[in-house]
């Protein structure tokens, strides 16, 4: 994390960081710096790294919470409609030039649409006051396909300056971060995670079987509605300030339950913690890889991601024997 | 704790499951449910469960309609065993009998009582050796003694178990009804789908004989367990003779095919 203050265009030595960051603790600095590192690290570095830190536990967290609830390793939160449903927002006020929040308006759009969209699915899988977890993948699946068509067609009437914003958007960095952006990001990932810890040994539960869940005295229903409900909450409010970074939720879940076994009281903490770490290390390496140019923070992830995935995949496989 | 189920139907689409059945379990007993494939004995239990809710027809608990319980104080009152738990998670076996005491945790009771009554559980499914295992890479007949496990740490009044000796061995059959007679013995209401009608005619203290979706007998193993109800709820010719030593009653099919041939 210090790493993420010190590397960049401009190298700021980590005496004059701690300097910094002590000054505007409102403590003694024992280090000089100078105003435009100060500037560059307080305004420029520590809101992004705050970003990062808030964007990878919000993902980790819900990521695993999900999986927990679907009863499988391999949900993320995408699979809600979380994700398209924010892109579906950010590329529709993108596409539409409509700017009524000024800078606000494309997290804003993507904040509302992420949620909708979650909540949409949730609806449409619903009967008789019941869900099926298999109904509620479908309907994922279909509104996913259903928001990608949208933003097709929308794409299809975007100019040349539009496209370039959608696809940077999509893409997700935290690289516009300011402290204005971290304030709201920051509280709604804290509404949604303070309460998400709590529901580990529930979760644990429900790992036995949602019947057999229902029998040691889980209201299954309402623990389905609560955690879809926060997870989306997390989601929406990292990507609707980094755009769609793929394969966080996913895989750093799924890491921790390697090393960590299965409980998830332990590791929806841990999850929080590593996707923390895991966004903001991916961050640094964006900013440095292509120095001094920035590569989009999902290619990192899902460059890093997508192989390790492939493998877990194999690794299942050999385990199990096959799916079946 | 009794519980009874009064002319419960349970319809799924166009077909009648389980139709007008009236039973109940009283303390102290261990009622076997046979009958054939599709006869609605799994539907029966789940209805007795909670998992279903009749389309007519009510559950009562102690009295008290099943409906008006929430989730987490009917799980005080009474477990159940599924007939198969898949984990995906690779929880150990401990881990899953120590789930079974999650109902009491928001009690007053001390740590090691539940640690006790965990113990106690996993020595009496035979999975104490099987504690540190990771539960999915168990096999069936242990995986099956596992759940057993959980449902008796759970500590409740009433016990209802879907097949519980199907996976199991021999020895493991009867070493895990000798358990559940012991439920019963100890004054808990105890309702099992038991296959296996030498097992029921062995162990239970009343035996109700399902038939399409329909109670069709209800009594002692001795009544219910005849040629004659046999022949008609298995729509299959079956003898019932007395046999071994001591004495008791066997179950036996007929078939076409001479033994040794």
């Amino acid at each position: 994390m210090l790493l993420n203050l010190v590397i960049g265009a401009v190298r700021v030595p980590p005496g004059e960081v701690l300097g910094i960051l002590l000054d505007h603790a409102g403590l003694p600095a024992p280090f000089e710096f100078t105003r435009q590192h100060e500037a560059v690290v307080w305004n420029i570095r520590v809101p992004r790294t705050l970003l990062a830190l808030v964007v990878g536990a919000g993902l980790a967290t819900a990521g695993c919470a999900l999986q927990g609830i679907f009863r499988n390793p391999l949900a993320d939160p995408g699979i809600i409609g979380v994700s398209s449903g924010a892109a579906l927002g950010a590329v529709g006020v993108i596409i539409l030039g409509v700017s009524p929040l000024g800078t606000w308006t494309t997290p804003a759009a993507a904040f509302a649409g992420g949620l909708a969209l979650t909540l949409a699915v949730y609806a449409l899988s619903r009967r008789d006051g019941r869900t099926e977890v298999v109904t509620l993948v479908l309907t994922g699946v279909a509104l996913n396909a259903i928001a990608g068509g949208v933003i097709g067609f929308a794409l299809f009437f975007a100019t040349d300056a539009q496209l370039r914003n959608v696809v940077f958007w999509q893409l997700g960095s935290v690289g516009g971060a300011t402290w204005a952006a971290v304030r709201p990001a920051a509280l709604l990932a804290l509404i949604a995670l303070v309460p998400l810890m709590r529901y580990g040994h529930r979760l644990n539960l429900l790992a036995l079987g949602e019947r057999e869940a229902y029998h040691l005295g889980v209201d299954t229903e309402r623990l389905r509605l609560e955690v879809i409900g926060l997870a989306a909450l997390a989601t929406a409010a990292a990507v609707s300030f980094a755009g769609i970074i793929s394969f966080v939720g996913l895989v750093v879940p799924h890491m921790l339950r390697l090393m960590l076994g299965p409980d998830h009281r332990r590791l929806l903490p841990a999850s929080a913690l590593l996707g923390a770490a895991a966004i903001a290390l991916a961050d640094l390496a964006a900013r440095t890889v292509v120095a001094p140019a920035e590569m989009p923070l999902g290619v990192v992830t899902a460059l890093a991601g997508g192989p390790y995935f492939l493998w877990l995949i194999h690794r299942t496989r050999r385990a199990q024997g096959g799916w079946g | 704790m009794r519980l009874e189920a009064r002319g419960v139907t349970f319809r799924a689409g166009p077909f009648a499951l389980v139709r007008g059945a009236t039973v109940a379990v009283e303390p102290g007993e261990l009622v076997a449910v046979v009958g054939a494939n599709g006869a609605g004995k799994s539907t029966l239990l789940r209805l007795l469960a909670g998992d279903l809710r009749p389309a007519e027809g009510e559950v009562l608990l102690g009295g008290r309609p099943l409906g008006s319980f929430r989730a987490a104080e009917l799980a005080r009152l009474r477990s159940v065993l599924p007939q198969q738990s898949r984990i995906e998670f690779s929880f150990t076996v401990r881990q899953v009998v120590e789930m079974g005491r999650s109902p009491h945790l928001s009690g007053r009771a001390a740590p090691a009582s539940h640690a006790a009554a965990v113990e106690a559980a996993m020595r009496a499914a035979d999975v104490a050796a099987l504690a540190e295992r990771a539960y999915p890479g168990l096999s069936g007949g242990e995986q099956a003694r596992a759940c057993l496990a959980r449902v008796l740490a759970q500590e409740t009044p009433v016990v209802l178990l879907d097949e519980p000796t199907a996976a199991l061995d021999i020895r493991h059959q009867h070493q895990v009804l000798t358990v559940i007679r012991g439920l019963a013995a100890k004054g808990r209401a105890v309702l099992a789908v038991v296959h296996d009608l030498n097992l029921a005619a062995a162990y239970a203290t009343r035996v109700v004989a399902m038939h399409r979706g329909v109670i069709a007998a209800d009594g002692p193993p001795a009544e219910v367990l005849t040629a004659e109800v046999l022949s008609r709820i298995y729509e299959h010719p079956v003898e019932v003779v007395r046999a071994g030593s001591p004495e008791r009653l066997v179950v036996l099919p007929r078939h076409e095919v001479a033994a040794g041939a």
